[in-house]
């Protein structure tokens, strides 16, 4: 096994397990320990991408998620001042069970399903003369603004309504006080 | 395949959408919002400019046309498709500005939000590139989350927001889930060539192909059960009753109709891209049986829950859930898109209902809105006695209905013909079954349907005056009334427009 | 002479419908007129069908079955026929026309469609009192005669109707006034009533569509190609003859062609209404009012065999002569249940109701027999039955009107004080009893020497069912119009008026002069059942 590879599966294990603790006791139980715990899966998947040479991504990753995001999520726990009881309670119901047998089911179906594509895939070669600086700031702004400019310009103006949106909300709040 | 320059002229009406949004929104902080008329007329403005451009342009063109790098396919199904967008987000603002339920002070940036939403599924249904698909997608959603919410003062409305969000947050990563395998399968965003990947053409051969249809088949019921909330199919329509109750009633009814299809539209679009002429058993079986269990799964529940709502919104949401597996039937003659010589003629039968459903149950939301305006409440009890106290909003209340049950001669019945015609033109034990089983929820469906007509005419009101209707809502009466009876029986022409899109 | 005769009998009563609609509310007092007009049309026009009708036309069934299909409408034994393509993409065609079959049915159509609607003319008020407002009458007035007009309109579509699209289109677009016409206008229970009636039909009827569609698209021509009315070739079609005579069905899966005649049968058997399907009949007649009792009875039931003879037979005859003991049978189950239930009723409507699941029950088995005596007297017991129930409901609204209730027991001696109804009265009840003379006799005696040639058992018990429909009637003669006079009230009721007359005498006189002479109409049919029979017993 190479060390990239080992690496991928430390990112990808700890990522996961991450995950599973924002929604899993006892982790789950207190907001601010599940915010933690989401912290640490982002940051995992901004590894990964690091090992996939889309540096770019890997770097706006931390900044937007691990930066900004997480930080606002923290803020919002902290100001609710949300208590531990407030939160779900753990109890088994049969639904919960019949839930995680589901995804067990689903995962082994997915895993099954990759493994056949992959059967016959060769992995691409990230050191290839061509792909060397894919994922690189400068591709991925030139792809930007030619084949994906109409998406980018699109999500522009979905910004631009939802913050029409926020607003209705927001006034919403102050037209009911008043 | 057009660049970004040429592609411009291609998507001039959702650029007069996206000029009528930013007047809207400018008008809305000026002292001119206080008027509904004025925004009202703006609004209707800037849909009539994007419909009739829309129009001329659908005259004028032919065949598909790629735009934007392969981000947008623009044809006669885009074409076809914007005038049914457009023109539910017209009827919507009108019977917003009949509507008690909007406050004036939101008027304006509910038209900007209605028209930017309108814009969204445009391009939802012109979308031949995952990334559009998501983006088209969100884009829709999020600003329903906020439509959804606009009463004022209504916990109800607050709460139908926040579930709509939840639902749809989970609907949408479930669908981009999927969408990262097809990425993975193909290395690239464009529906055409995950396509590639699956007839084997691409990559080391064909075993490739074949081996890539296991994971084909879960990432397409995966992106699938994301649009499938989108159109409130069973299970995903939990959402959906309590969103339409929630919200008033015009939005709703932009909702039972607009969304719904702009998610056909989409799943069709997705569908016909991707899977024309894989030949995978696994696939088509697959799909075939996984859509079908969904529509009839969704026509039964939805008629059945439906049979005991006293509030005729809830009714009619669950009503627009039996539809969307009425609509489903027509999805599921897939298999024979995907066969060596693809036949359309199932998406026809859907275009063709969608077009039919715009018509009869935006009609039945707007008599439903009209009542809440005059009487305060959508209680099957306020629709008492409406055949005496108002006989023009009752026998056109009445010819909706009929044509949501699907009886002859209006046009729902046309389009329940045209569905289960093609669903037995499949052949095969699996499409007799769903036929039958479709025939028997329309059957069901009267139950309820007639249940209305019996409180509008056989039910005695201890409140005997008029009902009035001022001109506007005869207008919109007639101009939903009147196709869906003329339909009915002289429906060649939406037939070869339907048959258009598609031949 | 008319022109296009049949458009003009099917939908001159929409016409007058519509004018009744668009008329504004202070020519209310015109609206009954304009619809006696719009019924009268119809009836003049039916002479014109019934005169010019060429009683030797039929269809040469093996003939066709080996021909390709053409656009020669005589070659069906089809007269005043009418074609034009509706739809092309589905290769619908506005076709209508009559044969032998259904000729006698127009003509029973526009009778007793005109009798109800002079029966009705005082009776369309509002019951409940706050209904008094004066909008509240315009509004019902209105809507009463346009629907019964609309309903005129349904059922004779359904008789002319030669494509299966169309066909269908007039089946259903009968469904909804007769809810509005029972649910509105009936009796304490009519929200029930008029439920069940829409409900049970519906049922039938979407089973009936899944059918059609599928015969659509399986149907291939044996021979040739099919046509359009502008001799244009069409891969299916829905054309009733083409479907009959030219077609060889392609069975997929676990359909077959018993299957279809089984779905189809289901569909008209409601109507008819066949056991166990009847359930709907009693209730909805007992709450409608009274001419819509007449035209329910009248004509709505004649649908379902109607619709049996000309699906059934001709589209499915192997399945047709392998269901022939099973028709048999249930029509015998109809006859003799039907009276058992009559007897006893305690209610005039209903026990003139059940006689008449009893008296659908002899159209059954004179059909299920293949003879020519049989076949022809179940379509004239159709066209009698008509008649003669028609006069029965008439004659039990005349006395509620006046008595208000339908009690059997709470009457007697009403021969005293109204001797012309008790003439019409005993007519009319002598004809439902099969008396010699009369109607009804010659159709349910035909219906014994035919059915007996071939089902022999099923006609023995059948023949109790006039035993005991003489019974039923007899005694509630006794019980209604002989003996003291129950109440000192009664003295005083009116005889008939002249709105009563009017409805009653046209049907009396069909009734006597059939009982005599029923040649006029059963020469009309015996071409076209005569080739019925032979083509459907060539299928053996």
């Amino acid at each position: 096994m190479s060390g990239e590879l080992l690496a991928f599966y430390v990112l990808a294990g700890a990522a996961v397990a991450g995950a599973l603790c924002v929604v899993l006791p006892p982790f789950g139980r207190n907001p601010l320990h599940a915010a933690l715990a989401l912290l640490a899966t982002l940051a995992c998947v901004a590894g990964v991408f690091v090992l996939l040479s889309a540096h770019l991504v890997a770097v706006l990753q931390v900044l937007v998620y691990v930066g900004a995001v997480m930080v606002l999520f923290t803020f919002v726990v902290l100001l609710l001042n949300l208590r531990r009881e407030e939160f779900i309670g753990a109890r088994v119901t049969p639904w919960k069970v019949a839930a995680v047998a589901a995804t067990a089911v689903f995962a082994v179906k997915t895993a099954g399903a990759v493994l056949a594509a992959s059967a016959g895939a060769r992995a691409a070669d990230l050191t290839a003369p061509g792909l060397q600086a894919y994922g690189g700031i400068r591709d991925v702004g030139r792809e930007l603004v030619t084949t994906y400019l109409f998406p980018f310009e699109l999500t522009s103006v979905l910004l631009l309504v939802a913050i029409l949106g926020a607003v209705l909300i927001a006034r919403r709040e102050k037209g009911g006080a008043a | 395949m057009l660049g970004n320059q040429a592609s411009l002229a291609l998507v001039i009406p959702e650029a007069i959408l996206g000029a009528t949004v930013a007047g809207v929104m400018a008008l809305g902080v000026s002292r001119a919002a206080r008027s509904r008329g004025v925004v009202a007329a703006s609004g209707s403005l800037g849909l009539l400019a994007a419909m009739a451009v829309a129009a001329w342009q659908a005259a004028g063109a032919h065949g598909s046309v790629a735009a934007f790098h392969g981000n947008v396919v623009v044809d006669a199904m885009v074409s076809l498709f914007r005038l049914v967008f457009f023109g539910t987000g017209l009827l919507t603002l009108w019977f917003a500005y009949a509507s008690s339920e909007i406050d004036t002070r939101d008027f304006a940036d509910m038209t900007a939000l209605v028209c930017a939403s309108v814009m969204g599924m445009s391009f939802m249904a012109a979308a031949s590139d995952l990334l559009m698909m998501v983006l088209a997608m969100e884009f829709v959603g999020l600003l329903s989350y906020v439509l959804a919410g606009l009463k004022r003062e209504d916990q109800r409305s607050s709460e139908a927001a926040l579930k709509y969000v939840i639902y749809g947050a989970g609907a949408s990563g479930v669908a981009l889930f999927g969408m990262s395998f097809l990425y993975g399968m193909a290395g690239d965003t464009s529906i055409q060539a995950v396509r590639e990947v699956l007839l084997g053409g691409a990559g080391e051969g064909t075993r490739q192909g074949a081996g890539f249809a296991p994971l084909g088949l879960l990432a397409v019921v995966m992106v699938l059960a994301g649009l499938g909330y989108k159109v409130a199919a069973v299970p995903f329509h939990m959402w959906c009753p309590d969103v339409y109750q929630g919200a008033p009633t015009p939005i709703t009814a932009f909702f039972s109709v607009a969304p719904k299809a702009a998610g056909f539209a989409l799943m069709m679009r997705f569908l016909s891209l991707l899977l024309a002429g894989v030949s995978s058993r696994l696939l088509s079986d697959g799909l075939m049986v996984l859509i079908g269990v969904v529509s009839i799964a969704s026509m039964t529940l939805g008629n059945l829950a439906a049979l005991n709502q006293r509030s005729v919104k809830r009714l009619l949401a669950y009503s627009s859930i039996a539809h969307a597996g009425y609509l489903l039937m027509g999805v599921a003659t897939l298999p024979a898109l995907m066969s060596a010589t693809p036949d359309p003629s199932g998406f026809r039968a859907v275009y063709f209902y969608l077009v039919v459903y715009l018509f009869m149950n935006l009609g039945a939301f707007f008599v439903t809105s009209h009542v809440v305006t005059r009487l305060g409440s959508d209680d099957l009890g306020a629709f008492r006695a409406l055949g005496q106290r108002s006989p023009l909003v009752a026998g056109v209340m009445a010819v909706f209905l009929i044509s949501l049950a699907g009886l002859p001669p209006t046009a729902g019945f046309v389009g329940k013909f045209y569905l289960f015609w093609v669903v037995l033109k499949q052949g095969g034990a699996f499409y007799y079954v769903l036929a039958f089983i479709g025939v028997l929820n329309s059957f069901l469906s009267l139950f309820y349907y007639a249940r209305i007509l019996k409180v509008m005419y056989l039910e005695p009101s201890a409140d005997t005056r008029p009902v009035a209707a001022g001109p506007l809502a005869v207008a919109v009466l007639m101009a939903l009334g009147v196709p869906t009876l003329l339909f009915g029986v002289w429906f060649s022409p939406l037939l070869s427009a339907a048959g258009k899109v598609l031949g | 002479m008319v022109d296009h005769v049949l458009s003009w009998m099917t939908f001159f009563p929409l016409l007058a419908a519509a004018a009744i609609l668009v008329l504004p509310g202070r020519l209310q007092s015109a609206f009954k007129w304009i619809a006696v007009l719009g019924a009268a049309v119809p009836f003049l026009l039916a002479f014109q069908v019934w005169l010019g009708f060429d009683t030797h036309l039929a269809a040469d069934g093996r003939a066709l079955r080996g021909a390709a299909p053409t656009l020669d409408a005589a070659a069906y034994g089809l007269q005043f026929v009418e074609r034009a393509v509706w739809i092309r993409a589905f290769n619908i065609e506005y076709f209508v026309g009559v044969d032998g079959v259904s000729v006698s049915m127009v003509l029973l159509t526009a009778l007793v469609s005109l009798v109800a609607v002079i029966a009705s003319v005082r009776v369309a008020r509002p019951v409940e009192p706050h209904h008094h407002s004066i909008a509240g009458i315009q509004v019902k007035e209105r809507a009463y005669y346009g629907l019964i007009l609309l309903l005129e309109t349904g059922m004779m579509g359904v008789f002319v109707a030669l494509d299966f699209f169309l066909f269908y289109v007039f089946w259903e677009v009968m469904l909804l006034p007769m809810y509005f016409l029972i649910g509105v206008w009936g009796g304490p229970r009519k929200e029930y009533a008029a439920i069940k009636f829409f409900l049970y039909t519906l049922l039938g009827s979407v089973l009936m569509l899944l059918a059609i569609v599928y015969m659509y698209i399986y149907a291939h021509p044996a021979h040739g190609s099919y046509l359009l009315a502008d001799g244009s070739a069409a891969p299916h079609t829905f054309n009733m003859m083409y479907l009959s005579y030219h077609t060889q069905f392609e069975w997929v899966s676990f359909i077959t062609g018993k299957l279809l005649w089984v779905l189809f049968f289901i569909g008209f058997a409601i109507k008819i209404p066949m056991f166990p399907f009847h359930t709907w009949l009693p209730d909805a007649h007992v709450e409608a009012p009274t001419a819509i009792s007449v035209i329910l009875a009248g004509v709505l039931l004649k649908m379902g065999t109607y619709g049996i003879l000309r699906v059934n037979y001709p589209v499915f005859p192997a399945e047709t002569l392998w269901a022939s003991t099973a028709m048999a049978v249930f029509g015998t189950i109809n006859i003799v249940y039907g009276a058992f239930c009559a007897m006893s009723q305690k209610d005039f409507k209903s026990l003139v109701a059940y006689s008449s699941i009893s008296h659908m029950g002899f159209v059954l088995l004179g059909m299920s027999s293949f003879t020519q005596e049989g076949m022809n007297g179940a379509v004239l017991q159709m066209f009698n039955h008509g008649t003669i129930t028609s006069m029965m409901f008439i004659l039990v609204g005349v006395i509620y009107d006046r008595a208000h209730h339908r009690d059997l027991a709470g009457f007697g001696g009403l021969a005293k004080a109204m001797p012309v109804y008790t003439g019409f009265a005993g007519l009319a009840f002598m004809a439902a009893l099969g008396l010699p003379g009369l109607s009804g006799f010659i159709s349910e005696a035909l219906v014994f020497l035919g059915a007996f040639q071939t089902h022999r058992v099923a006609t023995i018990i059948s023949a109790s069912g006039v035993i005991l429909a003489a019974s039923y009637v007899l005694w509630m003669v006794h019980r209604v119009f002989l003996g003291p006079l129950r109440k000192e009230e009664y003295g005083e009721f009116s005889d008939l008026n002249w709105r009563e007359w009017l409805s009653l005498v046209p049907l009396a006189i069909v009734v006597v002069v059939l009982g005599f002479y029923p040649m006029p109409v059963l020469d009309l049919m015996s071409a076209s059942l005569g080739a019925l029979r032979d083509f459907v017993l060539a299928a053996g």
